[in-house]
């Protein structure tokens, strides 16, 4: 199991948004999170990523509570998040944005500048080669110099699943992957992630096309009036 | 040929403060208001140390630069804690602050008499007073610089700057805080305003608080929108229109008693147009929404 929620709750100025909300991901499974709007589908993303802190309940991954980390902590963790609407850096490049997201690099810390700077175009280099690597896996690796502003919707989204990976994020949190795409990119995208998950990579995704959602995944998680509600074996 | 040596120096003390703008407003999108309070009080500690304290320019500037890294912790409170505009009115009321230390610390300042006899830098026995051979100085210190940004802009270091500007929040979806990098861009950027402000002091041989007020906040932002947010090229572009401009339009003839008002229309129009038709300036590459 690598992330267990137990009985979250959160609720704004007295508006209950999550109930008592509980469940488990297996590694390298593919979950699919279905709800009305306002259901709390996003608070849930927000709290598991630690943008919003939960009022109750516990959250562990790895068996590591996570409870009450910020953000920035979670990621380094190994969750990665993205958002409904893709938020890439839109004037850098495809592979500026991939490359700014990739871990732990030497040269985001100016002393390293100081101490080793050889050690950080060593790195750049490496990581470099990686991005390219990753922008062959989602299918971006033509756009590399192009401004991710100027990409489509889709390849916005994509972009952000490469971001995912050269960050190394092992709980992949996406929200609502497929909507806004064409038929197109809904196959493109559905194919990377049953890749990502033979890749161990697990993904617990916020959906509202069921159909296709179901289809990928090995879990559906129904969230209703702030409980969740678990269909195990639909793939 | 004296009057074009000193149109250079001006333009170089104004690439220096464009391209220490440019890394605030252009790479991390923190539009500060008080960079003439940092120019200021690197110019005021250089020459305070020039002249009080009887150190040469090397280690002036360089106490001026600590200075300014030391100084720089209210605005670094501000970038953490404030977005924006908000962001930009508390740097503007930094700035406020700042002129009025200026203005009304006599002890230290002299108030509005402000610091005369400011000893032209020496290296080695050599006295840099004479116009060429301060020219020669001030290039120098002024492509060291833009060397250095260049450099800097090359940097894994400069890609999280312009990735604070883009988007904060994405920023911290990959664990990266930041505040930690629009620290180092608001340390770096004073410290550059300092060497801009230490030549000015020793240029001039003179400093008085009317040359580091809000105006002048505002020129240096206008030079850095002109020439375009992000590019260094803009930087320098935007510093020399700001500079040459006004120089340009003394050529055509204006009745003396109106010629100032004039010019200044022509400049302001002038201005205008440039911020209609090309929002991102001369070589900008991003703009504020």
């Amino acid at each position: 199991m690598i992330l267990k929620v137990l009985n979250v709750g959160k609720s704004f100025n007295g508006l209950i948004v999550l109930e008592d909300v509980s469940f488990e991901l297996e590694t390298g499974t593919i979950t699919s999170l279905f709800g009305e709007n306002g259901s709390g589908k996003t608070t849930l993303f927000h709290i598991i990523s630690g943008f919003l802190p939960p009022s109750r309940g516990k959250i562990y991954f790895k068996g590591e509570s996570i409870y009450d980390k910020p953000a920035t902590e979670i990621d380094k963790l190994g969750i990665g998040r993205t958002w409904q609407f893709p938020r890439v850096f839109k004037n850098l490049s495809v592979l500026d944005n991939l490359l700014l997201a990739s871990k732990k690099h030497p040269g985001e810390h100016v002393l390293n500048y100081l101490v080793n700077p050889f050690k950080i175009w060593q790195e750049e280099k490496k990581r470099k080669e990686k991005a390219v690597r990753i922008s062959y896996d989602v299918g971006l690796s033509d756009k590399l110099e192009e401004a991710a502003g100027r990409l489509s919707f889709g390849q916005q989204k994509l972009l952000s699943i490469g971001m995912l990976l050269i960050n190394e994020a092992e709980l992949l949190l996406l929200d609502e992957p497929f909507a806004g795409l064409n038929v197109i990119m809904v196959d493109a995208i559905s194919k990377l992630l049953l890749q990502l998950k033979e890749e161990g990579k697990t993904i617990l995704m916020i959906e509202h096309d069921r159909k296709k959602a179901k289809a990928i995944s090995d879990k559906v998680l129904y969230l209703t009036k702030g409980i969740i509600r678990e269909d195990v074996g639909v793939a | 040929m004296n009057y074009f040596l000193h149109i250079l120096i001006v333009c170089e003390i104004y690439i220096i403060l464009a391209l220490a703008m440019n890394l605030l407003a252009g790479y991390s999108g923190l539009l500060s208001l008080a960079q003439a309070a940092y120019y200021g009080i690197g110019a005021y500690v250089s020459a305070l140390l020039l002249t009080q304290a009887g150190l040469s320019f090397s280690l002036s500037l360089l106490g001026a630069i600590c200075f300014n890294l030391i100084i720089s912790f209210p605005i670094i409170w501000f970038a953490s804690s404030l977005r924006d505009l908000y962001f930009a009115i508390a740097t503007l009321a930094w700035q406020i602050i700042v002129s009025a230390i200026l203005y009304n610390w006599q002890a230290v300042t002299n108030g509005p008499f402000g610091i005369m006899g400011i000893p032209k830098p020496g290296f080695g026995g050599f006295v840099f007073d004479s116009l060429p051979s301060f020219a020669s100085f001030s290039s120098l210190v002024t492509l060291s610089v833009l060397l250095f940004f260049i450099g800097l802009h090359r940097t894994p270091l400069s890609r999280c700057f312009l990735g604070v500007r883009d988007d904060q929040l994405a920023m911290m979806s990959f664990g990266k805080k930041p505040s930690y990098f629009k620290s180092w861009a608001i340390l770096i950027s004073s410290g550059v305003s300092a060497i801009a402000g230490g030549l000015f002091a020793v240029y001039f041989s003179y400093i008085d608080p009317s040359s580091f007020t809000l105006d002048e906040s505002i020129l240096i932002i206008c030079m850095v929108l002109v020439g375009g947010l992000g590019a260094i090229r803009g930087s320098v572009a935007g510093a020399l229109f700001y500079v040459l401009l006004p120089e340009v339009l003394r050529f055509i003839h204006i009745p003396d008693s109106i010629a100032a008002n004039v010019r200044m229309m022509i400049y302001a129009v002038l201005l205008i147009l440039v911020v209609m038709y090309r929002p991102y300036g001369f070589f900008g590459k991003y703009t504020f929404e």
